[in-house]
């Protein structure tokens, strides 16, 4: 109940002051664009959930820093405790990226491609991997743990590029490896990945929550 | 270590009706808290001990600087000392911040009302709580206009109002009279005394606790310490006692840059009269003849040279572009 109250609260600070527009508008243009390039659906959507981690990441930082200091203590002493506020900003950015996969999951099927049951299942548990990826790794690099955007949006792009260019990196360049490749075993990848994401996600909340502490 | 427990108590009311009262059976207490920001930063407080009781109006007094904020934020539970123990913290408390800056164009109304949800408070009931609450403070012109085209003093009123919108054990209020025209102070006053009496624990930061009509406790926070205040003892001293004649020397204006920058160091040096502290600033008389000296132990123990000048005995205006 208390966590519904504060996600609503965080999603209405940012629909009020529409920040979340710039990372929400890259994302449909890229899936535009991957989808109007046409080839296999699966591929496709390994490379809009590659592109859903940045920007899961990006809506993360900025619902972390959303807040002034001084409006973030008064909503911490309100919520009880810092640990709640961290759980439900996470909570509002991962929600806010489920309409953007949607978005990327119908996009390829409103254009007319035969999409399977296996494949968009397979398409909606990859994103969901990839932007949870990305919330987690947010929680690190966002305020109250780096108060400084500038330094949040250097490591942001730091963390995407790696996510791209080091092969095997957990878990885009993973998902993008697996659905681009590979035509047998996708089910049991997946879940492996999946269980790795959930592990470096815990990972990077408990130490973000450590990190904030100090601060 | 730091070591904060969890919140114990149950919460009480703060109403700006009759309350009901469900009290904080023992004092929220803070025990050697010690607070610096960043690994090399100084020390904002040192050992600071303080003991909040239910029903009480507590006054935390100190000048700028001196660390009153964080120690109420740390008591919030807005933040965590760097060392000492904050105990007995209710599972409720209300913390007033000494400016509500806004941000987006969400009104007073929508950010009480999110604040009451997270309070556990139905929507309808944190709307009407809050519309008491604004008619009560005078909040102008109105609920409706967002936050950020608020004047300052109304701003205040609605950091005011969210800290009285649902039961609470303790209530922490930084320099809460701060910008309120006469009549926000009157109802101020009489909520506090309401919340008194329903048993909150009430904890006001001011720069002189004479601000702060019907202060049953006192205490004085200097050089990150806190000192209790006998205001029973005859006529009422000034919290912020006026700055003392500067001794003849040499001035100097150093910044804390090294992490072994250490303010009790320098004010242990027998040749050295410490006028003022804004950290990470701080001002100082260097005694005749000791300058060189004083200014070589200080550059060695972590503080920059940022300004110097003859000291005739006459108090200085302060710090140029000191750190507040």
């Amino acid at each position: 109940m208390q966590t519904v109250a504060l996600v609503r609260y965080l999603v209405a600070d940012a629909l009020h002051g529409q920040r979340g527009i710039a990372p929400v508008l890259s994302f449909l243009v890229a899936t535009a664009v991957l989808d109007v390039m046409g080839g296999p659906v699966l591929p496709n959507y390994g490379a809009t959930a590659v592109v859903l981690l940045p920007v899961a990441l990006w809506l993360t930082v900025l619902i972390g820093g959303s807040e002034d200091a001084v409006q973030a203590a008064i909503t911490t002493v309100t919520a009880g405790g810092a640990g709640r506020v961290l759980a439900a900003r996470l909570l509002c950015a991962y929600l806010i990226t489920w309409p953007l996969i949607l978005v990327a999951l119908a996009w390829p099927i409103i254009l007319g491609n035969p999409v399977s049951t296996t494949v968009l299942l397979y398409g909606v548990l990859a994103h969901l991997i990839t932007a949870l990826a990305g919330v987690g790794i947010g929680a690190l690099i966002s305020a109250p743990v780096i108060r400084r955007p500038a330094w949040s949006v250097l490591l942001g792009v730091g963390v995407a590029l790696l996510e791209v260019a080091v092969p095997y990196a957990p878990p885009a360049r993973q998902v993008m490896t697996l659905f681009g490749h590979h035509s047998t075993g996708i089910a049991a990848g997946l879940l492996l990945i999946a269980v790795q994401t959930a592990v470096l996600a815990a990972a990077t909340t408990l130490a973000a929550h450590r990190l904030a502490q100090r601060a | 270590m730091c070591d904060v427990s969890e919140p114990t108590g149950q919460p009480a009311a703060v109403s700006t009706a009759p309350a009901t009262t469900a009290a904080v059976a023992a004092p929220v207490i803070a025990q050697g808290v010690r607070k610096r920001f960043g690994r090399g930063g100084p020390w904002v407080l040192d050992g600071a001990d303080l003991s909040v009781p239910p029903g009480l109006l507590t006054v935390l007094a100190g000048g700028n600087g001196s660390g009153k904020s964080t120690l109420l934020r740390l008591l919030a539970g807005a933040g965590r000392p760097t060392a000492g123990t904050i105990r007995n913290r209710p599972a409720e408390v209300a913390y007033v911040p000494e400016r509500l800056p806004g941000r987006g164009p969400m009104t007073a109304r929508e950010y009480l009302t999110h604040l009451g949800r997270i309070r556990r408070l139905p929507a309808a009931v944190a709307r009407e709580r809050a519309a008491m609450l604004f008619d009560r403070l005078g909040l102008h012109p109105g609920p409706d206009v967002p936050i950020t085209e608020l004047s300052k003093g109304n701003a205040q009123k609605v950091a005011l109002a969210q800290a009285f919108l649902a039961p609470v054990g303790l209530l922490v209020l930084d320099e809460p009279h701060t910008g309120l025209d006469e009549p926000a102070r009157h109802a101020l006053g009489g909520m506090l005394w309401e919340a008194r009496g329903s048993g909150v624990a009430v904890l006001i930061s001011a720069h002189d606790y004479r601000e702060v009509p019907g202060a049953d406790a006192v205490h004085l926070l200097t050089k990150g310490r806190v000192h209790p205040v006998d205001i029973a003892a005859g006529p009422p001293a000034p919290a912020v006692a006026p700055p003392p004649p500067e001794p003849a020397g040499l001035c100097l204006v150093l910044r804390a840059v090294g992490e072994s920058a250490s303010l009790a160091e320098l004010d242990a040096d027998p040749h050295v009269t410490i006028v003022e502290q804004r950290l990470p600033d701080c001002r100082l008389v260097a005694a005749p003849g000791q300058a060189d000296q004083v200014l070589l132990r200080a550059l060695a123990g972590g503080w920059s040279l940022r300004g110097a000048w003859p000291s005739d005995g006459v108090p200085a205006d302060g710090m140029p572009g000191g750190g507040g």
